[in-house]
């Protein structure tokens, strides 16, 4: 608990299915905050008894059972526009958060006092849209102050800090969540943490492989009575399943005895082997991702010094292996569930006024040096020599933020009345624009009368908060067009257009 | 009795008999009724690499010329849903060999399915038991279901490739594959996405043998 006179600052590991957090103590260490059940680890569950009555955490997810009403992993749709039933109105992901991360606050601060800085995790891939959407939530949960950071490089932080400031070298940070894989490469000298380039899959997380566990009991159920498992027949479900992996990480084979009201106790054997020949696609899906970081990077394995795991699914054992073939070295594991949120806490005491830190604190803090780079390419899209439209990229992922890039596009045709100017965004750098994500689009008007190739300066900006600007500048008349991304918080989700100025 | 008159009376049947033998064999037979083009001969030209036989398949069932069979349209584009029908056939006629189901084809040109059945065809020898050293990519998918050969070909990996080349080609088609679910609006269009990207997840595997 913070003493006065010290800034009470959050790490938020708001992940898939747990959620995490830590605060900066009074040495200036990070330590996890324990949740209203004294747990680490709270489950990252919203359940509705009614309009008004909103369950968190373990209760929540204790009934999943009513599923109409209990919402999990809501984190996969942040920024997509989903939305569910609840009592007679719509909740969407951004909802769940803000409810996840009002209640988390609320606990942080009884007894604290309020927050002066809180600092949320995202998944490297995030899209823009999704990471306005939690800025939003934790806007509407009460979180003042917030910044977010990338979940791989605050895990590469709290390594680095746990090593007492001894990290020297090239790291890769394997972070395999609960619904979400990140892979980062890092450069660390004591406390001061470069990314240099970041690969991510939003869809490939501990859930996935509970998922396929889920499937091989099923079987074994259908091969020991001759008939399906049916949901009101066996309680065993998603949660069951994650014990289960938990079991087989540390033995070959687990006996699970299944509880079924027509067939009374059925005993199911499963092996570990089987799990990992049902998971194969899932790991090797891991190990693209690797090596597409590698790859792009430019960066040969031999040059790593270090390879730090992340998030809980990392204990699996064939996930380790994954590693050690990728990377060539053995993995450090320590502690994989909290990492994330610890780096997170030491991030906002970076981010912090120092003003607000203890003696303490700033003495502890002060070495944190931090570089991010842009998560994704950011570009416009254009007619090319032949006239089809491409994508132009102007901002290329893995720039080191903050970044500012211009490039000059000439208008297509004499006379030309209207200029359409599109903000793209793409996780690889692709020119063919069926395959970005168009985040931004709006009309500039102008001047009647002028002649073809007239230039149009096209100013990308990326901020160390995320925040995208782009500006579109007629040279001939001056004017420029400010379009600066940002979600306007109408709760469906979507990243908008929050600003546009035509000067 | 005349000697004379016996010997008529014997070697008359015998003359008419040798006679009959003989002019049996000149007699001119009918010429043998052309036979309908076999069902097993194969439609595309001797010499043609596999893209134009399989140019050649589809553009027979599509009722277009060859050329613009291979003019990089997919099967999907080409063949509506009775033609789709015969196309396994048509395949197996030209290929020796049956390919996976439609639907797996449906997004392969030409070139690539022409890839596809090659790969199918090699699968489907016979090869010796035990374990044997593994160097094209080609070797390595072999034993892969149907489906995944379509993937595969679909994603542009070359049979004749060796491993890591062909490792470091699929990763990029991973990435790229990854990147797609941002563009996915609809839930079902992520969980295709996933789907697929688990299976390419599935052909990495299968690649790492040679590792």
């Amino acid at each position: 608990m913070p003493a006065q006179g010290m800034a009470h600052l959050l790490g938020i590991d708001l992940g898939t299915t747990t959620t995490i957090v830590a605060r900066i103590d009074a040495s200036g260490a990070p330590e996890v905050v324990r949740d209203w059940d004294g747990q680490e680890v709270t489950p990252t569950a919203v359940a509705f008894e009614s309009a008004a009555a909103v369950v968190i955490g373990r209760e929540a997810r204790a009934m999943a059972d009513d599923a109409d009403h209990v919402f999990t992993e809501f984190k996969r749709d942040m920024g997509t526009g989903v939305s569910h039933p609840a009592f007679g109105r719509r909740v969407t992901p951004l909802d769940l958060s803000a409810l996840m991360l009002r209640k988390v606050r609320e606990h942080a601060e009884a007894g604290a006092g309020p927050v002066d800085l809180a600092v949320i995790t995202i998944p490297a891939n995030f899209t823009n849209a999704a990471r306005e959407a939690t800025l939003e939530a934790a806007r509407r949960a009460g979180l003042g102050k917030v910044h977010m950071i990338n979940e791989p490089t605050a895990a590469a932080l709290a390594y680095a800090h746990a090593s007492g400031g001894l990290a020297e070298g090239l790291y890769a940070v394997f972070d395999l969540g609960g619904g979400t894989f990140d892979v980062s490469l890092v450069r660390a000298r004591g406390m001061d943490v470069e990314v240099v380039f970041t690969e991510g899959v939003q869809r490939l997380g501990g859930k996935d492989f509970d998922t396929k566990l889920l499937d091989i009991v099923r079987a074994g159920f259908r091969e020991t009575v001759g008939e399906e498992m049916r949901p009101g027949d066996c309680d065993f479900g998603r949660a069951d399943a994650e014990e289960l992996k938990h079991r087989l990480s540390s033995r070959e084979s687990v006996r699970v005895a299944l509880r079924s009201a027509r067939h009374g106790r059925v005993p199911v054997t499963v092996r570990r082997a089987a799990l990992e020949a049902a998971t194969e696609g899932l790991v090797a899906q891991a190990e693209m991702a690797c090596e597409g970081v590698l790859l792009r990077a430019g960066i040969d394995r031999s040059a790593l010094s270090g390879v730090f795991l992340a998030g809980g699914a990392c204990r699996m054992p064939a996930v380790r292996a994954a590693v050690e073939r990728v990377f060539g070295r053995n993995p450090l594991l320590r502690d994989p569930d909290t990492a994330v949120a610890r780096g997170a806490a030491l991030y906002a005491a970076h981010r912090a006024n120092p003003a607000l830190l203890s003696p303490a604190q700033r003495r502890r803090t002060s070495a944190i040096r931090f570089q991010d780079i842009a998560p994704h390419y950011f570009g416009t899209l254009a007619m090319d020599e032949d006239g089809l439209l491409e994508n132009s990229v102007i901002i290329a992922k893995g720039e080191k933020l903050p970044v500012s890039r211009t490039r000059t596009y000439y208008t297509a045709e004499p006379d030309q009345r209207i200029l359409t100017c599109e903000v793209t965004q793409s996780a690889v750098a692709e020119s063919d624009p069926s395959m970005v994500l168009r985040v931004a689009e709006v009309e500039m008007p102008l001047p009647p009368g002028r002649p073809a190739d007239q230039p149009v300066e096209v100013t990308f900006s990326y901020d160390l908060d995320g925040v995208m600007r782009a500006e579109f500048k007629d040279l001939g008349t001056g004017r420029p067009l400010v379009i600066e991304l940002k979600s306007e918080g109408s709760g469906r989700g979507s990243l908008n257009v929050s600003r546009i100025r035509l000067d | 009795m005349d000697p004379l008159v016996i010997a008529a009376f014997t070697l008359t049947p015998c003359a008419a008999a040798a006679a009959w033998l003989l002019l049996r064999g000149k007699r001119t037979r009918p010429a043998p009724r052309r036979r309908a083009r076999s069902h097993t001969a194969p439609l595309a030209p001797k010499g043609s690499d596999d893209g134009e036989r399989a140019a050649w398949t589809l553009a027979k069932l599509a009722g277009v010329p060859p050329k613009k069979a291979a003019e990089g349209r997919t099967v999907e584009a080409l063949l509506g849903t009775a033609a789709r029908k015969r196309l396994p056939d048509a395949l197996e006629r030209e290929f020796g060999v049956r390919p996976p189901d439609v639907d797996a084809l449906l997004g392969l040109d030409a070139a690539r399915l022409g890839r596809l059945m090659r790969q199918l065809k090699r699968g489907s020898k016979a090869r010796p038991a035990g374990r044997r050293r593994v160097t094209t990519a080609g070797e390595a998918i072999a034993d892969l279901p149907p489906p995944l050969l379509a993937l595969a070909s679909e994603l542009g990996l070359r049979a004749e490739w060796e491993l890591p080349k062909a490792r470091e080609h699929l990763t990029k088609e991973y990435l790229r594959q990854n990147a797609r679910i941002h563009l996915a609006a609809k839930a079902e269009d992520r969980d295709a996405v996933q789907a697929r990207l688990e299976e390419i997840g599935r052909l990495r595997r299968a690649l790492a043998a040679g590792r």
